[in-house]
């Protein structure tokens, strides 16, 4: 690799020779340390062998002398290197400032922020820190040297108290900030003030109940309705001899997971339309060119339905050599609506990849199903998912308490047989 | 004689006595050292001039990748390597 680049620099030639003693010429080379390379026989006009080669340009000026001895007819077929690139370009006089100018101007763009990278967010988004950033004057395209790392990272935990560690640091004109979040302890719940009781959402029995604050108006094996009070926040004071001598009230708390049925319906015609795509795109491309937007190709799609895609990159040498260049490309490609048939398979297919989303769901929910009653029916122009499910599940949702003077007789009363 | 106070001093035969170094990696490259001269340079075949023989390529499509007065280095399909 480095011998290449010392021939490129000091430029060579390749050389076609005709001659009667075409070997004597090549050791005639040797001979006198003339380094040869790329040497290939060939034909010549005459059916005479030909041989092509390259040599540097200060060994071609020295086989004048050989030429001469060995007759040789030698034809220059090209010439490479820096020496006949400047030669090349010696007339365009404005060609070599203009390399030194970009150059240059690359140079100077090589002192700038062209690009903020933030990663690690999660509950933070990417805007928020920027905007922040901006507030303290680390913007897209300032000075490097003004950037101070240390301080984004002390000013960044100190904003945002749930980061818990930052880390910025300069990787070519991108000024990269790596954040992490105290997820776990910002997904504690406040302790909730005022009074409320949890109240059932759905009809079952309940088969599970924990209560953590309040009175159970209810118990493990008994049947609730829907609104029923579950859990009450209103906590009776007894005296010694069990009379009830007053009432506290707080904000009830506790887990309650009921036995219930759910139904389930889903339904669709066999005849459906899908997007057909077509050959026709139309591109919109938008420039950024620091900071300020060029719209390079714009308007409307002539047809009436497509999709769009849109990519936006900035413009990067290597992997970190950020330009403020930002481009941003649309492609909005056609296609056609077609009315087409789902046969009986495809259709009892759907149908169980509707209901698998659907149990999915469900159990990302923790719901627990432990019997399941539904059944797929193909009629006539449609197929009808339908059945019940009997599942176990979490309910309980927290309401106003209701005052003492609205409550009826008996209804804040634990069932028989509860503590 | 030349030969036997090599190998009595124990020196490289290639320098003691001008002998010929060939060094083929696989089929398809050849480094030829001490040689004197070309005598034939076709596609098909070169033959090389050394101090004690001649040696003969054989094979196709040979190239001579570069050529110094030391050394040379032929590429391509070899076939045979002769010393006559």
């Amino acid at each position: 690799m480095p011998g290449r680049f010392i021939r490129y620099f000091k430029g060579y030639v390749r050389i076609r020779i005709d001659s009667h003693l075409p070997e004597r010429f090549l050791n005639l080379c040797a001979f006198h340390h003339i380094v040869l390379w790329g040497l290939t026989p060939g034909s010549g006009t005459d059916g005479q062998v030909v041989y092509e080669m390259y040599m540097s340009i200060r060994d071609f000026f020295r086989i004048r002398d050989i030429v001469r001895k060995t007759k040789t007819k030698v034809t220059v077929t090209g010439h490479y290197g820096m020496p006949f690139f400047f030669q090349k370009y010696k007339s365009r006089k404005l060609f070599i400032p203009s390399v030194c100018l970009c150059v240059l101007f690359i140079y100077l763009l090589t002192l700038f922020i062209w690009q903020i990278e933030i990663s690690g967010l999660e509950r933070h988004s990417p805007s928020e820190i920027l905007e922040f950033l901006e507030q303290e004057q680390i913007r897209y395209g300032m000075r490097k040297s003004k950037v101070d790392c240390g301080y984004v990272e002390s000013s960044i935990r100190a904003q945002f108290p749930d980061i818990v560690w930052v880390a910025a640091s300069l990787e070519g004109t991108n000024l990269h900030i790596q954040i992490k979040e105290n997820v776990e302890n910002f997904e504690q719940e406040e302790t909730p003030e005022g009074t409320a009781d949890i109240v059932s959402d759905d009809s079952g029995t309940v088969v599970e109940m924990v209560t953590r604050t309040g009175t159970p108006m209810t118990s493990v094996g008994q049947q609730v309705e829907a609104g029923q009070v579950l859990i009450s926040g209103r906590e009776a004071h007894l005296d010694d001899s069990g009379t009830v001598t007053g009432y506290s009230e707080g904000y009830a708390d506790g887990d309650i997971r009921l036995q219930t049925v759910l139904s389930y319906e889903d339904r669709f015609p066999y005849e459906h339309q899908v997007q057909v795509p077509q050959k026709r795109v139309k591109r919109n491309l938008t420039l950024w060119i620091f900071g300020k937007k060029f719209q390079i190709f714009s308007g409307k799609p002539k047809f009436p339905f497509y999709k769009k895609e849109t990519t936006k990159k900035t413009l990067v040498i290597g992997s970190s050599f950020y330009l403020p260049v930002v481009y941003e490309l649309t492609l909005m490609r056609e296609y056609e609506n077609h009315m087409e048939s789902y046969s009986k398979e495809e259709a009892k297919a759907l149908a169980n990849e509707n209901f698998r989303r659907f149990t999915e769901d469900l159990a990302k929910k923790g719901v627990e199903i432990i019997e399941n009653n539904v059944k797929i029916v193909l009629m006539k122009g449609e197929c009808v998912t339908t059945g019940t499910l009997t599942v176990i599940k979490s309910t309980g949702t927290h309401v106003p308490m209701k005052s003492l003077e609205d409550t009826a007789p008996g209804e804040t009363s634990p069932p028989q047989g509860q503590e | 004689m030349k030969r036997e106070i090599a190998e009595h001093l124990q020196l490289p035969k290639d320098l003691a006595t001008g002998a010929v170094t060939v060094t083929a990696s696989g089929r398809n490259d050849v480094m030829i050292e001490n040689y004197k001269g070309i005598l034939e340079y076709t596609p098909g075949k070169i033959i090389l001039q050394t101090k004690e023989c001649q040696v003969e390529i054989l094979g196709e499509d040979l190239l001579i990748s570069y050529y110094t007065a030391d050394e040379m280095k032929i590429s391509g399909q070899i076939r045979e390597i002769v010393y006559c």
